[in-house]
């Protein structure tokens, strides 16, 4: 396994979360700094041993969400300017959103919300 | 943006005294790995046969790299390689004169490639097909197929009856093959961990006929179960993308293929509290069709 | 149009089975050697009787079990779906089967009939009248054995092949039997000279005729089959 990719075959995630997982953790811990090169599509999925219609996906979310980027015929890099910090906030942003709707539905005031969150900070 | 086809079924009939395929329509894009999911006796084998020219349809045509099947199946093969469940090797021999024999037909074969393949499998030559075990048989034959490097792999089951880790094995080497951007595979499997796994497409086949057959993530992302409470015993919406439903005094399990926010929000909207939404796995969408299927089936049968 | 894989399915064939053949070689061997050696020592219709044993057996088997190794085994093992999977089409595939049956039968035929004639006119075992019959009766051997591998590559049961074996056999018996008492044949058989009348002439003609109709009904059938598995 060159790329040294863990899964765990009992993560309810889907595949293509896990994969963009991996990569940003990588950006994140030095691994992989701004302008390194990352393997095809084709190259991953063969390591990995996964459908390549999963990596792509994988890729496709990571480039939209700005990580990385990919250019026709140069193939695909790690974002020069990339602010791991606001994509981290985001992705705070996001669960904040899910867990406010989740309360909605369960019938749970504002109040009490924050109560529960105080909890954890 | 017109990917070319490494294999094309158009409209398969084919009539047998107990069973019968009818209007198969099965795409398989250049460099792709399409999985063909579905029960014993669906008719998965039948069309691998086909592809492989093996059998020729009653009406419609299958083409397979450009070759028309079964008229031209000489040309055709020379690109394939075929493993099926029911397939066997000389027994009085060893790997080497299969390898040879193999070597002697294929120009396309790599010495290199083929001891690679043997290390992998902890294989050696000079055995007997007599003496392999199972899991050894299945990995000779599959090395025969692989070490040629065709452009199509056709696999007929190919991780059955495997213990754990020579079906890993073999995924393997699968996936290897698939370095190249113009070799695809087409595989059926009841094993739909594997099936997920590494398909890029995924076709479900029931009693002759194509289910679905679709983009793997467009597929798993799909399909939801939504556990709802009905606690003022409101009735259920019935939407069409319900594929199966379960009720228990206020609780209710719905089974839902096509999924997008607004069917969470269209049952909240029927006044349904939705508990949760989660995805499944291919299991439990291939027993979900297989369940929705032989419903359907019973309803046109007049039961 | 790609090459024919037939020169290596042939190559195949004869290496999974050289060492049988090279044993019923040997057997064969051993009867001509026998034969010899009883010649002018027992009553000629002895030697006629045996010497036929000693000559057919080998012979027959040989060529009945490369058949069903050849042809009824390699489906009944599956081993066929390999071949098959292989860039062979079912035409090239029973083309492969007949010359390498119909080769390695034809040979021991071909002795055998050679050391038959030898012996029969060489040695002046029969008078030469009955020349007609013997060529009626070695090709009736050859006949049979064209008709039971056609039958065998027609549908590769063990149990047909079996049956058609049981139904040459008593039948080209029979057969021989029949024109051996017609009276054309009859009348020249004990005379000093080979009698090629229009009977004997029709007769070994119709056998050769029917041993390549054979072949090419099998040729025909097995390119138009649609289904091979």
């Amino acid at each position: 396994m060159k790329y040294g990719f863990v899964f765990s075959k009992t993560d309810k995630r889907p595949m293509y979360q896990q994969i963009m997982e991996q990569i940003v953790q990588r950006i994140a811990v030095g691994d992989w700094p701004p302008n390194t090169p990352l393997p095809s599509v084709r190259e991953l999925a063969a390591d990995i041993k996964v459908s390549i219609i999963t990596v792509k996906r994988a890729y496709l979310e990571l480039g939209r969400d700005g990580v990385i980027t990919t250019q026709q015929g140069k193939g695909t890099w790690v974002s020069e300017s990339l602010d791991m910090k606001r994509l981290q906030r985001e992705e705070l942003a996001e669960h904040l959103a899910h867990a406010a709707k989740l309360a909605d539905s369960l019938g749970i005031s504002e109040a009490e919300l924050l109560q529960m969150l105080k909890k954890y900070v | 943006m017109d990917v070319p086809l490494a294999i094309a079924c158009r409209k398969i009939n084919k009539r047998y005294p107990h069973f019968s395929l009818s209007d198969v329509d099965l795409s398989v894009e250049e460099g792709t790995v399409m999985g063909l999911v579905g029960p014993n006796g669906a008719g998965k084998s039948t069309i691998l046969r086909m592809v492989m020219g093996l059998i020729g349809p009653d009406s419609g045509s299958v083409t397979v790299l450009g070759h028309r099947m079964p008229d031209e199946q000489m040309a055709a093969k020379r690109d394939i390689g075929f493993v099926a469940e029911d397939m066997r090797l000389y027994e009085s021999q060893s790997i080497a004169f299969h390898m040879d024999f193999v070597k002697s037909i294929f120009d396309s074969w790599d010495d290199t490639y083929a001891a690679n393949l043997l290390r992998s499998f902890d294989l050696k030559k000079e055995q007997k097909v007599k003496g392999l075990s199972h899991g050894q048989r299945v990995k000779a034959t599959l090395l025969l197929a692989l070490a040629r490097r065709p452009k199509l792999l056709v696999f007929d089951e190919p991780t059955t009856g495997l213990d754990p880790a020579v079906r890993k094995e073999v995924i393997d080497e699968m996936m290897n093959a698939l370095e190249s951007e113009s070799h695809s595979i087409l595989f059926s499997s009841h094993n739909t961990l594997d099936v997920e796994q590494i398909s890029d497409y995924i076709t479900f086949i029931y009693g002759g006929r194509i289910i679905e057959s679709c983009n793997k993530e467009d597929f798993m992302d799909g399909w939801r179960r939504i556990r709802l409470s009905n606690p003022d015993g409101k009735p259920l919406p019935m939407l069409k993308n319900i594929k199966e439903m379960q009720q228990h005094g206020r609780l209710c399990s719905l089974t839902v293929d096509q999924y997008d926010e607004g069917v969470a929000e269209h049952l909240r909207q029927s006044g349904l509290k939705v508990d949760a939404v989660e995805r499944l796995t291919l299991e439990e969408i291939f027993l979900s069709n297989v369940h929705h299927a032989k419903a359907n089936l019973s309803k046109e049968a007049g039961l | 149009m790609s090459t024919s894989i037939i020169p290596q399915l042939l190559k195949k064939d004869f290496m999974l089975s050289r060492r049988m053949i090279l044993v019923f070689c040997l057997v064969s061997l051993l009867g001509v050697v026998a034969i010899a050696l009883l010649f002018g020592r027992v009553p000629d219709w002895a030697l006629i009787n045996v010497g036929f044993l000693l000559l057919m057996s080998p012979a027959a088997t040989c060529g009945i079990v490369l058949l069903m190794t050849t042809v009824v085994f390699e489906k009944e093992k599956s081993t066929q779906a390999f071949i098959m999977s292989l860039p062979v089409t079912p035409r090239h595939y029973a083309l492969s089967k007949l010359l390498i049956n119909v080769g390695v039968f034809g040979v021991f035929w071909l002795a055998i009939s050679a050391i038959a004639f030898y012996f029969a006119f060489g040695r002046g075992l029969f008078p030469s009248g009955t020349m007609p019959f013997v060529i009626m009766v070695l090709l009736g051997a050859f006949v049979a054995y064209i008709g039971i591998l056609s039958v065998s590559l027609w549908r590769q049961s063990l149990g047909l092949t079996v049956l058609s074996i049981a139904l040459f056999e008593m039948g080209t018996s029979a057969y021989l039997w029949v024109v051996a008492f017609l009276d054309p044949v009859a009348d020249f058989i004990y005379g000093p000279e080979p009698v090629w009348n229009s009977t004997a002439v029709g007769i070994v003609s119709a056998q050769v005729l029917v041993a390549v109709g054979l072949i090419a009904m099998t040729l025909l059938y097995q390119s138009r089959r649609r289904d091979f598995l």
